[in-house]
């Protein structure tokens, strides 16, 4: 599992790599929250280079996309694998979360 | 013989064995990436939720696992002697149809499991739950195929 973060002009981006499940779900999930709390609310988390992700992984999109409604932010994911957005599909998070193709539409979603 | 057995102790660090067993399996048996993810996603949710809720006072907890490939599907056989409990009947379904404030967190891992295999089927056999299991591995797959 690898994460990478980056900050540009105001839009928090979170590179997710290998394989996201109930092993390391915990450390993403603390990684993830603490640059919502401190105070960044614009997050893109790209999954261009996210193999796997189960159960475990998929909750903490929704724990994220929840804390950021709160405090009106916004959350986009993007670039997702054909098996991973299965996942999301069956999850029926493709209609609650902002689930864009590429970067560009996901930099767009969190802007608006 | 395109057919894999694995017996783990059961406890989280062989999580990652499995995963292991896995991939060497599906490289072996030139599983296609999707096939291999499918695979990976039903098994990791059934023994993760085994590890983590069944085996309250089981002396030696034990996971057995039999996969059988034949004509683009995976026939599985999972065997542990947790706890009495069929995951399709008694875990909770997801609501799925809720919008993002009041959507549940969890719940999700036994819908997957449910959406993803074509035929399932629970036994209690002594002190062992048995689940089999028929995996669909060919692309893509029918998100809306299983109802609730």
């Amino acid at each position: 599992m690898g994460m990478q973060f980056e900050q540009l002009d105001e839009i928090v981006y979170a590179r997710l790599s290998g394989r996201l499940d109930s092993n390391n779900a915990a450390v993403v999930e603390q990684a993830l929250l603490a640059r919502i709390q401190e105070g960044h609310s614009r997050l893109i988390i790209d999954l261009k280079d996210l193999e796997y992700i189960s159960s475990a992984g998929l909750r903490i999109f929704l724990l994220v996309a929840k804390k950021l409604r709160q405090q009106q932010g916004q959350l986009s994911l993007c670039n997702l694998s054909r098996p991973i957005k299965q996942v999301f599909e069956i999850s029926g998070f493709t209609a609650i979360l902002k689930v864009c193709d590429d970067i560009d539409s996901a930099r767009a979603a969190v802007m608006q | 013989m395109t057919q894999l057995t694995i017996r783990l102790p059961a406890n989280g660090t062989e999580i990652a064995r499995l995963q292991a067993s896995l991939e060497a399996f599906a490289a072996e048996h030139s599983l296609s990436q999707e096939g291999l993810f499918k695979l990976n996603l039903v098994l990791d949710e059934l023994v993760t939720n085994a590890i983590s809720y069944g085996f309250n006072g089981i002396a030696r907890p034990q996971i057995h696992l039999q996969i059988t490939l034949d004509q683009g599907y995976a026939h599985v056989c999972l065997r542990d002697n947790g706890q009495p409990f069929n995951p399709f009947s008694e875990a909770p379904e997801p609501d799925l149809d809720t919008p993002l404030e009041q959507r549940r967190i969890g719940g999700l891992g036994i819908h997957f499991v449910r959406s993803m295999l074509e035929t399932f089927h629970y036994q209690r056999d002594g002190d062992w739950n048995v689940i089999t299991m028929g995996l669909p591995l060919g692309p893509g797959g029918d998100p809306t195929h299983y109802t609730r």
